[in-house]
């Protein structure tokens, strides 16, 4: 054990138990949440690989749960019952390659759904009615990346899509046009880095942009004049990491204000200290912790976020 | 979940009360996917899904359900006047939806299918957003919805000059109003 866990730091212990214990709630605030089931899975199952817990949980049920949430048109809803999206089809697709189960599924199928979303101009849409937003872009070209199948689409026409969404402070919007905002530059600029275009990202104007992100207190805002939220400890961060220019932020000040957002006392984080605590928070602060090296935990990959080793297994492991 | 007080877990008052608005909820979501199963989209089914999304506007399923009737109404009816109608009404749950949470993507997105078919009111659209942007200046849904109804209506590009000074003037520092300058 490191000494920063002795020290109880990171309360690796808290936080394991406030995880297995989300699934339980039947609180108000739990079942507002139902819809996007499956991508909190995926936060909370991804926590617990990064923190070296995740045999508390029933690898069988977690996959078997998933397929019930698969429809005849290869995309995933997010819970059981609700409607295929993107978004759930990447969240559910990112469980799979974590748990080593992606021979549970018809990998052409997803990709045919896939592909069906992407527009004329080359971005892409969240379902049938047609939401375009560069969030679905990520997903798209992440998922077809872990399925091996990114050729199915046309990349070229999805790179130059997300390339003209950024902006005169050279961060990228929703849709053309659209304000800067750190959780669409991460999905702009990991979906370049998937299909190695990075050229396309002004590193060092970028850079600036995401390092200004850092406030008094050593939390990251996602936008100008906004508060710190630990989330962007992620957006900010990935984004930062890829483009190679993480050295540009305090580190330890950020370390600091992501442990100051755990409730030490039940286990998870929250958006800013003191806040309630949910599992997107918790994710979110620690593969921030992670991308900053903080001892104990596995390192996650910047562009997937997912566990290298998992990363490592998809594309160094047994070929399909 | 943003901006919320952590709570201590003793409140057996409010955690009661909590509870039995969590079983409102689970009944209303309940009858709601039966009708979307189903295919019911009776008048009774549609004011039910308008009170699920306005206790919780995150349900994509149930702005899907929503065009689904739309769809089916618009396979069966001609009289346009009928049609503006019924789409007016999918404006006013929106807007009851955007009051609870002015963030939410499916609120925004089903606003802008509606408006797509043509039979709203830009001009309502603008009170809107003026009224949305007043509240939240930095709401990059309404200022995305904005540029979206601005270029329907073919609005001058000197009026939207406009719209961004008089946001500037009243905080210098508001990077959205900057940034929609472009």
């Amino acid at each position: 054990m490191s000494s920063y866990t002795r020290m109880g730091e990171l309360e690796i212990e808290k936080h394991t138990q406030f995880i297995m214990s989300v699934e339980k709630k039947k609180d108000f605030d739990s079942m507002v949440m139902e819809h996007l089931r499956m991508s909190g899975a995926y936060w909370g199952l991804t926590t617990l690989d990064l923190m070296g817990k995740l045999d508390a949980v029933n690898r069988e049920e977690v996959v078997s749960w998933v397929l019930q949430c698969q429809h005849d048109c290869g995309g995933f809803s997010g819970n059981v019952g609700h409607d295929p999206h993107i978004l759930y089809t990447l969240s559910a697709i990112q469980i799979l390659a974590l748990l080593d189960k992606l021979d549970t599924i018809d990998a052409d199928k997803i990709s045919a759904y896939i592909v069906g979303l992407q527009q004329e101009d080359g971005s892409f849409a969240g379902d049938e009615w047609g939401e375009i937003d560069t969030r679905f872009s990520y997903c798209a070209v992440c998922c077809l990346s872990i399925l091996h199948r990114l050729d199915k689409i046309d990349v070229g026409k999805a790179i130059s899509y997300v390339a003209s969404c950024k902006n005169f402070d050279g961060g990228f919007g929703c849709t053309p046009g659209g304000e800067s905002h750190a959780g669409q530059i991460f999905c702009c600029v990991s979906a370049f880095a998937i299909s190695g275009a990075l050229t396309h990202v002004d590193r060092d104007l970028l850079g600036w942009w995401l390092c200004e992100r850092q406030v008094k207190s050593g939390g990251l805002n996602g936008r100008p004049e906004k508060l710190a939220d630990v989330c962007y400890s992620w957006w900010v961060l990935s984004s930062l990491t890829i483009i190679e220019r993480v050295h540009w932020i305090d580190k330890e000040k950020l370390k600091t204000f992501i442990l100051d957002c755990q409730d030490k006392e039940h286990g998870g984080i929250s958006d800013r200290p003191d806040d309630a605590v949910d599992v997107f928070h918790t994710f979110f602060g620690i593969a921030g912790l992670s991308l900053l090296e903080y001892p104990g935990l596995k390192p996650i990959d910047p562009a997937y976020a997912l566990p290298v080793h998992v990363v490592d297994r998809l594309f160094f492991g047994q070929p399909h | 979940m943003h901006g919320r007080p952590r709570k201590s877990l003793s409140d057996g008052g409010s955690q009661e009360k909590d509870m039995a608005k969590a079983a409102g909820l689970q009944s209303l979501q309940t009858q709601f996917f039966k009708n979307h199963h189903e295919k019911i989209y009776t008048k009774e089914a549609l004011q039910l899904n308008a009170k699920l999304l306005e206790i919780n506007p995150e349900i994509y399923t149930a702005w899907n359900y929503r065009k689904l009737a739309i769809k089916q109404l618009l396979e069966s009816e001609s009289d346009s006047a009928v049609i503006k109608q019924s789409l007016d009404e999918e404006l006013r749950v929106v807007e009851r939806a955007l009051k609870r949470n002015h963030k939410s993507y499916g609120a925004w997105h089903h606003r802008k299918w509606v408006i797509n078919m043509g039979y709203s009111s830009l001009d309502h659209e603008f009170q809107l957003l003026d009224q949305l942007l007043k509240a939240d200046s930095r709401n990059f849904h309404g200022w995305n919805y904005r540029r979206f109804v601005a270029d329907m209506k073919k609005s001058r590009d000197e009026d939207e000059l406009k719209f961004t000074t008089k946001k500037i003037n009243e905080n210098f520092s508001n990077y959205s109003a900057w940034h929609n300058r472009r």
